[in-house]
């Protein structure tokens, strides 16, 4: 196995006062191999984005702080870089799109310049190469008459384009690691399908390693070699993505494939995890997932569950889903 | 058989209970922080210094003295005199019940000019609307100050018109909250209720649309209180408000301008006034529009 | 966008009417009789009758408003009392320094307040941001025209740096002249201005796009200037244009305070004398200033933000 272009060990990220600070994120890892997509899947709230704008320490100092952790980037760990070291990096090394393009992209500069932008912070082109390089960018991600776009604002495309600016711009430096946050919630479902298409492409192209964020289990199976469910800032299951959606292991993860509204169903009820997630300041010493789970045991309740290793393809923070493993 | 439909309660018996707690509340803010404390005190001291100006005075604000003119500050002259031989201190104390008095009525007074057009204006709707909306608006869009100044050039100097002038200066800003106010209140359910209850209109308006305009209407008053005091202290300095020799921090100012070169002390001293008592003013004024209305919070 | 900017002015051309009508209005029909006024409470019969005479009182009034939009239109404003020189001629004397003095406090305003207003939202919550909160309370409390009353005591009497007077004659002498009164107008400015930009930029910085740039790889400097700092001027530019106008009332006071020729000194004299004709023009005058100021700024709105162009 190569040597993981990224990995994560015990991330863990608090919000507030240092002495009432809450933990959003709780000690998350992985790995990340080049050319490989990991998708991290939970509700609004789980640590998903936390997690992710951590990666590139977009974490706003105060309220927030990375608490405590490792994440090394092809063996350096750059949470011991001082902060003024991260530019250099975000973009470069490890790129970003996020879910809003309306809101993400600058509306008072042409997207050309914005890409501009992006490639001139970390080459030293000259203008003309770095147009060349916009153009070849916009052509990558397929927007069609790239010279004609150039000079367009962002409010001038629709969202499936904008997103596809924002990809370009992302990649525009060849980063090692994409990471995608919410890249199609706010599309329509058949650009949706458009976009994926397009950074499945892009990965093979370029072996990018792609962390891809997401609420939606259906963009997930489609990208994703391994999945990390999230329930309030912890990993609650870790898999492949064929493991995850035949043999799920955390109650989480089946209330949430349960939830998945399917063809053929017709006339039932859509079923819904009861209950509803927790907020930080009411949650007990035990799991967290503890009054909504169909499984849960006297031992949930007084301790957290740590991640058992099921088996090489699969690990779950559950004490019933040990106790039916060795059975 | 007729019969006596009532009209629904209106709502100022609740807002009556809500202002009784509003006191406490406001005290409660003010003490909370201590900055806030002290400017509250200040403000007190100073209305207290207009209101018994005639104990608290040493010397006849307007009496003069050859023989004492120009004098540096000393034990006997606090702020030593100016270039009349009057005492700057005690022109200073009676400057303060000067510049109160317009500060307070003239927003007052605007408002209750300003808030019955404004009202009307949202009631009717139509034409009428659209004219007085118009001058509003017009008028809104001058600063206050040229706004005053403008009038003042037409009428002449003087205590009364200074109340004029002000009054209108400030009328057409409590004239656009009164009428956004009412607008929205036209299509409140109680009101529809009262229309459909026959009752006419100019009983609607004074019993259930005004007492819920009050809110904003306060918010406007507390904002333009500071301002009111600013505004006739440079109208008074242009010579366009309260004459000399009766007191004025503004005219204190002018008169200390002629006089630079003897003393700059009144100069100082009631700059120093004017900027305390609106500081303190802004200060106050802040916190009861954070009790009032949340939204404007700056 | 031409045809946006095309309906505002058209808009302004009845907002003009009913500018000057309110200024008719104020000057004819508020109690007093002008006469009385201007020629004092001893004039004779025969003086007053040949005063009104003379300023058309004695027209019906519809004639008189014909007559004033007239003579406004062809800046015909008759002659001053009290020395008889044209009017019109008087404005156009006036008029430059208080226009100078309107633009320079608005170059040292913006100069001063972007600035601080960047600093303050940089580094919020820390000391910088309270010093220049502090600086914004006094501003707001500050009259103008006692700030330029220390700092003439101070700069021009004391220390000598500065002239007294005047107006200046010649670029140079003028630029020195228009150094302390632009500075008192421009500092008061500041403070308001200067809190509108750091709440504006503090409220950009949490934009998504902001974020982006970060995420792009942009350092922190650039991030402010580059992307922040030009969508955070747009609602700053507003309040520079309402600024404007209260730099302008304020420049009433500071030209009285500097011994400046302008509209505003000239309107305090006319008043002080009661020269009739010259109130009515510096009335005029600034009622239009308001109007175009407000037009103006409309306008650069619209040219400023892309979207808004988009009617």
């Amino acid at each position: 196995m190569t040597q993981p272009l990224l990995r994560v060990r015990e991330l863990s990220v608090e919000i507030g006062p240092p002495g009432a600070a809450i933990r959003v994120v709780d000690q998350v890892g992985f790995d990340l191999e080049a050319g490989r997509c990991i998708g991290i899947v939970g509700e609004s709230g789980s640590g998903k984005s936390m997690t992710s704008l951590s990666l590139l320490r977009l974490i706003p100092e105060p309220p927030g702080r990375i608490a405590a952790g490792r994440i090394e980037l092809e063996g350096r760990n750059i949470l011991d870089l001082p902060l003024s070291d991260m530019p250099a990096l975000r973009g470069k090394d490890i790129a970003m799109v996020f879910q809003e393009p309306m809101n993400s992209l600058n509306p008072v500069m042409t997207i050309g310049a914005q890409i501009n932008e992006a490639v001139m912070l970390h080459s030293g082109q000259d203008a003309r190469a770095r147009r060349r390089r916009t153009l070849d960018m916009l052509r990558l991600v397929g927007i069609p008459r790239p010279e004609e776009r150039l000079s367009a604002y962002p409010h001038e495309f629709s969202g499936g384009m904008r997103q596809r600016v924002m990809i370009a711009m992302a990649l525009a430096c060849e980063p090692k690691v994409l990471i995608a946050d919410e890249p199609t919630t706010a599309l329509d479902v058949t650009i949706q399908a458009q976009v994926l298409e397009l950074l499945k492409r892009l990965r093979a192209q370029l072996n990018m390693a792609i962390i891809l964020v997401s609420h939606d289990l259906g963009v997930i199976a489609d990208m994703a070699d391994q999945v990390l469910v999230m329930y309030c800032g912890r990993i609650v299951e870790s898999a492949d993505v064929d493991t995850i959606f035949t043999r799920p292991a955390h109650p989480y993860t089946e209330g949430l494939l349960r939830s998945i509204p399917s063809n053929g169903a017709g006339g039932r009820r859509l079923y819904q995890i009861p209950g509803t997630v927790p907020a930080p300041q009411d949650r007990g010493p035990g799991c967290a997932f503890y009054d909504r789970c169909p499984k849960r045991m006297p031992i949930c309740r007084a301790e957290q569950p740590p991640l058992f290793r099921i088996d090489d393809s699969q690990s779950a923070a559950c004490f019933a889903a040990v106790k039916e493993a060795v059975a | 058989m007729a019969v006596a439909i009532q009209a629904p309660p209106a709502l100022p018996r609740q807002r009556e209970q809500q202002e009784q707690g509003l006191l406490l509340q406001l005290w409660r803010h003010i003490a909370r922080e201590p900055l806030t404390l002290i400017f509250f005190f200040v403000l007190l001291g100073i209305v207290l210094v207009a209101i018994f100006a005639d104990l608290i005075a040493p010397y006849n604000p307007v009496a003069q003295s050859l023989l004492a003119v120009n004098q540096q500050p000393s034990a006997a002259h606090w702020f030593g005199t100016d270039q009349f031989g009057r005492d700057v201190l005690s022109r200073i104390i009676y400057g303060a019940r000067t510049s109160l008095i317009l500060g307070l009525s003239a927003p007052v007074l605007a408002a209750i000019s300003g808030t019955p057009l404004g009202v009307y204006a949202g009631y009717v709707g139509g034409w009428q609307d659209r004219v007085i909306g118009r001058v509003v608006d017009l008028l809104l869009s001058f600063p206050a100050l040229l706004l005053g100044i403008l009038v003042a050039a037409a009428l002449s100097a003087g205590f009364w018109s200074m109340v004029a002038v002000l009054t209108i200066a400030f009328a057409p800003r409590f004239a656009r909250i009164a009428r956004a106010s009412t607008l929205s209140l036209r299509t409140a359910p109680f009101v529809e209720a009262a229309v459909a209850a026959g009752l006419n209109h100019p009983v609607i308006i004074v019993r259930h649309i005004l007492p819920n305009i009050m809110g904003p209407i306060v918010v406007v008053l507390t904002l333009w209180i500071a301002t009111a005091i600013r505004l006739e202290a440079t109208l008074s300095f242009l010579g366009l408000g309260t004459q000399p020799p009766q007191p004025s921090w503004g005219n204190i100012i002018r008169d200390g301008l002629n006089n630079m070169f003897g003393s700059a002390w009144p100069i100082i001293a009631a700059g120093v006034a004017i900027t305390i008592t609106v500081l303190a003013l802004n200060m106050i004024g802040d916190v009861v529009r954070d009790i009032l209305d949340p939204d404007t919070r700056a | 966008m031409i045809r946006a900017i095309l309906i505002r002015i058209l808009d302004a051309v009845p907002t003009l009417f009913l500018v000057l009508t309110l200024v008719f209005v104020t000057m004819r029909l508020l109690p007093g009789d002008p006469a009385i006024a201007v020629l004092g409470e001893q004039a004779t019969t025969q003086q007053l009758e040949l005063f009104r005479e003379k300023m058309g009182l004695n027209l019906p009034l519809w004639q008189q408003y014909i007559h004033f939009l007239v003579d406004t239109v062809t800046l015909n404003a008759g002659h001053s009392f009290v020395n008889n020189f044209s009017v019109a001629q008087l404005v156009a004397l006036n008029l430059p320094y208080t226009i100078e003095l309107t633009i320079a406090a608005t170059i040292i305003g913006t100069a001063i307040s972007i600035p601080v207003g960047v600093v303050a939202a940089v580094r919020r919550g820390q000391g910088a941001d309270s010093a220049s909160r502090i600086f914004s309370l006094i501003g707001y409390a500050l009259p103008d025209f006692f700030l330029g009353a220390i700092l003439l005591i101070v700069f021009a009497l004391n220390f000598g740096w500065f002239p007294i007077n005047g107006g200046g004659n010649g670029l140079g002498d003028n630029l020195w002249h228009l150094f302390l009164p632009a500075l008192a107008l421009g500092l008061i400015k500041a403070a308001f201005v200067s809190r509108l930009t750091r709440s504006s930029l503090l409220e950009v910085l949490g934009q998504d796009y902001v974020r982006t740039a970060r995420a792009k790889g942009a350092q922190e400097p650039r991030v402010v200037y580059r992307h922040a700092l030009r969508n955070a001027l747009l609602p700053v530019t507003t309040g520079l244009g309402l600024s404007i106008l209260s730099t302008l009332s304020g420049s009433v006071a500071i030209e009285l305070i500097f011994g400046r020729p302008g509209i505003g000194s000239m309107l305090i004299g006319a008043i002080e004398t009661r020269d009739y004709p010259v109130i009515q023009a510096g009335v005029v005058v600034f009622a239009l200033f308001v109007v175009v100021v407000n037009l103006a700024m409309d306008i650069i709105y619209t040219i400023v933000d892309p979207r808004i162009g988009e009617v």
